[in-house]
Formats: C-alpha cells, sequence, structure tokens
C-alpha cells in the first residue's frame, strides 16, 4: 500500500516539475523571439547591417558615377546648341538655389558633440540627440548670418528638410546620423562665426547650459553636397497671379 | 527500478501538457520561476538518492518539493524588493547540492554496477 502511494506521488511530482519546465521553457523562448535577443541573433543583425552598407556604399559610387555621366552629355548637348546652353546654365542657377548642387566656398565649420564621457556633465543618454532642436535653432542663426548652403553630417539643408530624434537617430533628410555633428555652412565666415560666437548666442547656450563640446572654424574653402533626394510636389500647385 | 521508469512517464506527461496547454506567467515572473525549477531539481535528485540510499520518505519528499520550490521563488522575490540579489544564494545552496546528489547516486550506481 505504502510503496504504491509512494510511487503515485513520486509520479506527481514529477508531471508537476515537467509542467513547470516546459512553461518555463516556452516563456524563455518567448522572450527571446520578442526582444531580449541573444548574442547569436545580434551578431547576425550586425552582419545584416554591415552587408547593408556595402550595399548602400556600392550604389552611392554608381550614383555619383551616373550623375558624371549626366553631366557629359548634357555638357556636349549644350556645346551643339545655344538654346540648350542657356537652358542648361538656367538649371544650373535653380539647382544652386534649391540645394541639387554641391558647391564650395568660404565659410564655417562646426562641431558639435556630446559632453566628453567620463565628465561630471556626461550622462546615459545623448544629450544633442535629446536637444536636437539646438541644431534647428543653429542653423536659423546661420541662415540668419547670410550662410548661402548649409549641411550637417553631409545632409544638405534644403526648403523641407527635417530635422527629428528617431530612436537611436537623428533623422536629418530622413538619412539616420549620430553625434559628432559636423555643421558645414558657406558665408562670410567672418560675419558666421561672429553670429554664432556672440555673447549669450547659441554657441554660448549649448556650452554652458546643454555642456556640449562645441568648436566653431574658419574655413577658406568648404565643400557642402547636394541634395539628392527627389522632391515631388503633389498637393501644391503653382498659382497664376501677378497681383500681390 | 520502477519509481525512476514512474518519474520518467511523470516528466514527459507533464512536459507535453506544459507545451500544448494554454497557460502563461508574466515574463516578469521568470526569474523567480527558474529558482523555484533549480529547487525542484534538486528535490527530485536528493528524492532518488534517498531511494537509492533505501531510506525514502514520500511526505518528506514532497513537502521538500513544493517547500524548497516556493521558499526559493520567495526568496529571489524579496531579495528583488530589497535590492539584494537573495536569489543568487538559492542558486548557490541548490545548485551546490544538486552536484552533491548527483555524485552520490552516481558512486551508488558504479557501486551497484560493479558488485553485480
Amino acid at each position: 500500500m505504502k510503496g504504491i502511494k509512494g510511487r503515485l506521488v513520486v509520479g506527481m511530482v514529477c508531471v508537476v516539475l515537467g509542467l513547470v519546465l516546459a512553461l518555463q521553457f516556452r516563456s524563455v523562448q518567448g522572450n527571446y523571439d520578442d526582444w531580449r535577443a541573444p548574442t547569436q541573433k545580434a551578431q547576425e543583425l550586425a552582419g545584416q547591417l554591415k552587408k547593408i552598407r556595402d550595399e548602400k556604399q556600392k550604389l552611392l559610387t554608381q550614383i555619383n558615377a551616373l550623375e558624371l555621366k549626366k553631366k557629359e552629355i548634357e555638357e556636349i548637348e549644350s556645346k551643339e546648341d545655344g538654346l540648350i546652353k542657356s537652358l542648361g546654365e538656367e538649371l544650373e542657377k535653380y539647382k544652386i538655389i534649391s540645394g541639387a548642387r554641391s558647391v564650395k566656398g568660404p565659410g564655417v565649420v562646426v562641431v558639435v558633440d556630446d559632453p566628453p564621457p567620463g565628465s561630471e556633465y556626461a550622462s546615459d543618454v545623448s544629450v544633442i540627440m535629446v536637444n536636437y532642436d539646438l541644431l534647428l535653432s543653429l542653423i536659423n542663426k546661420l541662415n540668419d548670418a547670410g550662410a548661402e548652403a548649409i549641411s550637417i553630417n553631409d545632409q544638405r539643408i534644403v526648403s523641407n528638410t527635417a530635422i527629428h530624434l528617431a530612436g537611436n537617430n537623428v533623422n536629418i533628410n530622413a538619412v539616420p546620423t549620430g553625434p559628432p555633428f559636423v555643421i558645414k555652412a558657406i558665408g562670410n565666415p567672418d560675419t558666421l562665426e561672429a553670429t554664432l560666437n556672440v555673447r549669450f548666442g547659441i554657441v554660448w547656450v549649448m556650452r554652458d547650459t546643454y555642456n556640449l563640446q562645441i568648436t566653431v572654424k574658419k574655413q577658406d574653402e568648404v565643400i557642402i553636397p547636394g541634395y539628392n533626394q527627389i522632391t515631388k510636389f503633389i498637393y501644391a500647385k503653382p498659382v497664376e497671379s501677378t497681383v500681390q | 527500478m520502477k519509481p525512476l521508469i514512474i518519474a520518467i512517464i511523470g516528466l514527459m506527461i507533464g512536459v507535453v501538457l506544459g507545451l500544448y496547454l494554454p497557460i502563461t506567467y508574466p515574463t516578469s515572473y521568470s526569474l523567480y520561476m527558474s529558482v523555484a525549477i533549480l529547487a525542484a531539481l534538486d528535490s527530485v535528485f536528493g528524492g532518488i538518492r534517498s531511494h537509492m540510499e533505501g531510506r525514502f520518505n514520500s511526505t518528506i519528499f514532497v513537502t521538500g518539493f513544493f517547500g524548497n520550490a516556493i521558499l526559493a521563488g520567495i526568496l529571489a522575490y524579496i531579495g528583488d524588493r530589497l535590492g539584494v540579489p537573495l536569489y543568487y544564494a538559492a542558486i548557490f545552496a541548490f545548485g551546490g547540492r544538486l552536484f552533491q546528489n548527483f555524485a552520490m547516486i552516481r558512486r551508488y550506481l558504479i557501486e551497484r554496477i560493479s558488485k553485480k
């Protein structure tokens, strides 16, 4: 009697143990699928990222090559025909205005970075990325000082450029970037620098209030890349009106 | 050898039930569950050992199984509330005993085989 009872009890206990084991297994497995990726998965993702980055680099060089080719063709065409030549010049003018052309000239280079790690102001979150509106403010000041072309981390600032925080990146022209932010501006270097460095100005605020590392350098030649995305006007239509 | 077969059959039934029954618990309890499982495993090995020593008592076994598991889970939970990683205590205690029990079981098995 006692033996049978004992065995029954052992069996029941083992059922319970198996049940709990299976539940735990299922729960842990679910965790891995959801968000707590094990190292293997992380490595896999890193590999994929590298592959896609290489691909992107390849495509970028392809874009550059094709653009050169396009320019060559345009030049050949314009040599043949006076009308096309004047049209080409007009096109170039508007490209520069809209920011589609890469441009160079004297200006300033501003480098903004988070407080150095280990300093008393260092924090877990990136200060400049959380306060990305400082970048907008900086651009505003540069435009105020007569900057003719501005880029942040080689993303040209055009009329419809948006800068916003998206997860672990700051998206500029929908391209994810991160600190350090290198802001290039073409214009009168002295005016630009003076506007930025004015007492209680934007650089002062960023340095003293937010403890960011920021340097402003005047340069004789700054190269600013063009805006290479396509702007489509779906809703806005031109209005034929001369009354203002 | 019959209790061992019963134990294995019980385990299999339990695993199948666990895998197919729609029971879930919050993932935040995963840690406490894992410590409780460790305690339960220790109890099972202890049970096998005592069976081999011929002094197996089902009451002690059952109370040890559930008591240790619940105690370990509660200990881990309290440790979390207090900010002290108390579950380490459970892991070291039960983990150490698990190996000890296993070593004894192995010794008895080898002795039994070499006697034959």
